[in-house]
């Protein structure tokens, strides 16, 4: 097969379809949402691939799919792996039938995340084997090794990637095409697949014996199929222990260092490692986030330099690695090393809320009606930034409901006005229950369901609410007005975001309801509702300049000039004509433009 | 083909503004490379720094590309979409490199909330880090084709002609890229970049 240049996701999504992977289900997260939207683009035969409402349903998906006898996998960014984490400490004991494949896709350096966790540490906490590709055509070859193994060991299996490998694109060739040896079916087997505890401790010694035979295939991996691991001599003044993206980062930076490149991420190969230390004058760990291989090859009695010259917090660069082991530089911090000669002093450019985005709306309600603001997880989480400013917490999904409650009962009626904000996907994510314990314990709580039919951020991925499955075939949609009034909400309300004055009044009435209310602010995406953006409006000579219209944050606004009460412009590129910088105009200077054109 | 400098790019960073379409220029170019059979990795960043913030991808291609992002330092080129970003990302080039940056400004809504000053001198600052700048007028030169989201591919036949890759890949790779009803506009965008690139290499 010809060569093709793919990012990391999209070789993953291609290695699964070439080892004949049955069912794939995921919740969109990024670094790893293009993996099951690639799948459903390149629309692979026998393939049944879904997005769940969260991570933990779609590993329990994956689960049954398993049980079955089908390969099947389950992906989803780091954090998500926290919401799939109780299935997953579970099925380590059950073990699996057909393969199962676990992606987790971790963010150093929090491009689009809320921390930064090290999801290694899963794979000892589960006693699971953790594959880590370097480059995406190892990404593609891999999946098919962990399903193998997955399979052999009665084990599920970890793929993990990172942001530096998910979306980089890297030339890929793909092999042939493997088949599972399971036959499909399901057959009870309750001693192993009903966890009650006269079963379940049956089954962790047999967690413990799986974890040998791992540590022993570890140690034979870098010279025998899988070939998960290798050793690479050069000079051996220097030898590193490096894995994943940091593999290549060792590369870039030290060209002539000796290097154990991990594969398997874990279990550990002690042995080997302990060989290699031997005929190296130094030995060194380089790995991103956690002292995690570290940790293990100091506790083995090796003498090692890591995490003392390198940072644990953040990504590491190659100008990093450089530094670290050449220059031995002690780096406390991985981004002022990469900002290293760069210039300080311009304004920053953060990202913000799209020119017609609907969340807008309710920001600019919210900023002006001096309320506390429990966020969550999503576009919508751009509110926090100025000059909306509307935000005060965003812990992890759906936590915007419970905080809501949280602060109202603490405080009593000292309580401040608290307002929980959530996107449509979130509330069906984990944002219900957080609902049902407002309704149940009776908190005098408003949440905002900003419902824009999609998730948005990762790219506008379907959930239960949107109408679309991920095959973008229609799909039923749940009903926020009746789901709220199921769950006995009795104060519920929807309101057009695009209308300021409206949704300030609908805010405000229930926000002073006595007891639980719902506001739904319902409005498509404007980017996925492209028939409803006009042309694009216009500043008229009225402008006096007072920039009132700035404070919508929107960045089709710009001023024309640097002096004080400069007129304010449209971009006519960027501009969706939601008009409601017309709206919070006081002087009647911005219009409507030529719909004609 | 001609070339106006000895050591055709190969490193290149490229650097906007959410939106503006970073990541179909980084595409066209690596697969550029990848048809001129060389190895080949680029970065990028999707999620929420998509959303207008600054955006930066890193290309890469070599005989054996091992780090998908580029030294500091040691870029061959940065090509900015816009002019501030071609400032915050400078440090990237090395010191004979080349800036390739749209002379079109987007102030962030810091600026235009008079919170920040968009900065005056970004040109004599480009120059502390490398003395070949090819500034152009990207969004300008758009506008006169009659379509301004060809601007990026004005910039992109501006640094095609610092790189080793045949003229005809560069174009096959572009056409693959873009809508089918834009083909005729790109094709005039990027000729239009290109020979603006070769007019001001002679001021070097």
């Amino acid at each position: 097969m010809s060569k093709q240049l793919l990012t990391g996701n999209e070789s993953i999504a291609l290695g699964a379809h070439l080892a004949s992977v049955g069912v794939v289900a995921g919740y969109p997260g990024t670094p790893s949402t293009e993996i099951i939207e690639s799948m459903v683009q390149a629309d692979y035969p026998n393939l049944y691939a879904e997005w769940a409402p969260n991570e933990k349903v779609a590993l329990e998906v994956a689960i049954g799919a398993s049980l079955s006898g089908v390969r099947s996998m389950a992906c989803m960014k780091h954090v998500g792996v926290n919401v799939a984490a109780d299935p997953l400490m579970t099925v380590t004991y059950m073990g699996v039938k057909g393969g199962l494949v676990i992606i987790t896709a971790d963010d150093p350096g929090m491009h689009s995340s809320q921390n930064e966790q090290d999801n290694r540490n899963y794979a000892r906490f589960a006693k699971v084997p953790m594959l880590e590709p370097s480059d995406s055509q190892e990404a593609c070859d891999m999946v098919a090794k962990a399903f193998n193994i997955s399979e052999e060991y009665d084990t599920p299996v970890f793929l993990r990637s990172t942001t530096r490998i998910s979306h980089s694109k890297g030339v890929v060739k793909a092999g042939d095409r493997s088949a599972t040896k399971v036959e499909p079916g399901f057959s009870p087997d309750p001693q192993k697949l009903v966890m009650i505890p006269a079963h379940a401790r049956k089954r962790h010694p047999e967690v413990l014996k799986r974890l040998e035979k791992l540590q022993k295939l570890a140690e034979i991996a870098h010279n025998n199929p899988p070939k998960l691991n290798r050793v690479e001599w050069r000079d051996r003044s220097i030898g590193v222990v490096t894995g994943g993206i940091a593999y290549q980062y060792v590369r870039e930076a030290l060209p002539d260092a000796s290097v154990f490149k991990l594969g398997l991420s874990y279990p550990l190969p002690i042995g080997q490692i302990k060989s290699f230390a031997g005929q190296v004058e130094q030995l060194y760990v380089v790995e991103e986030l956690d002292p995690f291989w570290e940790t293990e090859i100091r506790a083995a009695g090796l003498s090692v330099i890591g995490k003392d010259r390198l940072p644990s917090a953040g990504e590491l660069t190659p100008d990093i690695v450089r530094s670290a082991i050449l220059d031995g530089q002690e780096s406390s911090s991985g981004q002022q090393k990469a900002q290293k000669g760069a210039v300080q002093d311009i304004p920053a450019r953060p990202p913000m809320l799209c020119p017609g985005c609907p969340h807008r709306g309710v920001f600019w309600a919210l900023s002006r009606a001096g309320v506390n603001v429990t966020g969550d997880i999503g576009c919508y989480t751009l509110g926090v930034m100025p000059p909306l400013s509307a935000i005060d917490t965003t812990t992890c999904m759906g936590a915007s409901i419970g905080h809501a409650l949280g602060i109202k009962k603490a405080l009593g009626d000292d309580a401040p006005d608290t307002v929980a904000v959530i996107g449509d996907s979130t509330f069906m994510h984990s944002g219900m229950t957080g609902l049902a314990d407002v309704v149940y314990n009776q908190g005098d709580v408003t949440t905002i369901i900003l419902d824009n039919r999609t998730t948005a951020m990762t790219g506008h991925q379907g959930n239960p609410s949107s109408g679309y499955n991920a095959r973008l075939k229609k799909a039923p949609r749940t009903d926020f007005v009746k789901l709220a009034r199921g769950m006995g909400v009795e104060d519920v309300h929807r309101v057009d975001p695009y209308d300021l004055q409206e949704t300030a009044r609908v805010i405000k009435e229930a926000e002073e309801f006595p007891g639980p209310s719902v506001v739904i602010a319902d409005r498509p995406c404007i980017l996925l509702d492209r028939d409803s953006q006009r042309a694009p409006f216009e500043v008229t000579e009225e402008c006096t300049g007072c920039g009132f219209c700035l404070n919508l944050g929107c960045p089709a606004l710009y001023r024309t000039g640097e002096e004080k009460n400069a007129p304010v412009a449209i971009n006519p590129v960027t501009c969706t004509g939601c008009g409601m910088c017309a709206e919070v105009c006081g002087f009647s200077a911005i219009g409507e433009g030529d719909d004609s054109q | 083909m001609k070339q106006s400098n000895a050591v055709a790019c190969r490193d290149i960073v490229v650097a906007g503004v959410g939106g503006q379409g970073v990541l179909v220029a980084t595409d066209v170019m690596a697969n550029a490379f990848m048809s001129s059979d060389l190895d080949v990795k680029k970065s990028e960043v999707h999620g929420m720094a998509q959303r207008g913030g600054s955006v930066i991808s890193h290309v890469r291609a070599g005989p054996e590309v091992f780090s998908p992002l580029i030294l500091a330092g040691s870029a061959d080129a940065v090509m900015a979409l816009e002019k501030m970003e071609a400032l915050r990302y400078a440090h990237m080039v090395r010191r004979d490199g080349l800036i390739v940056y749209n002379t079109q400004k987007i102030p962030p809504v810091s600026v235009s909330l008079q919170q920040d000053s968009y900065p005056a001198d970004i040109r004599d600052r480009l120059q502390q880090y490398s003395s070949r700048l090819v500034p152009i007028d990207a969004l300008d030169v758009a506008q006169e084709l009659g379509n301004p989201r060809v601007a990026n591919t004005v910039l992109l036949g501006a640094i095609s002609l610092y790189t080793e890759i045949d003229d005809l890949l560069w174009m096959d790779s572009l056409l693959e890229r873009v809508p089918k009803s834009t083909h005729k506009v790109n094709q005039q965008a990027f000729e239009r970049g290109r020979q603006l690139a070769a007019d001001t290499a002679g001021l070097d």
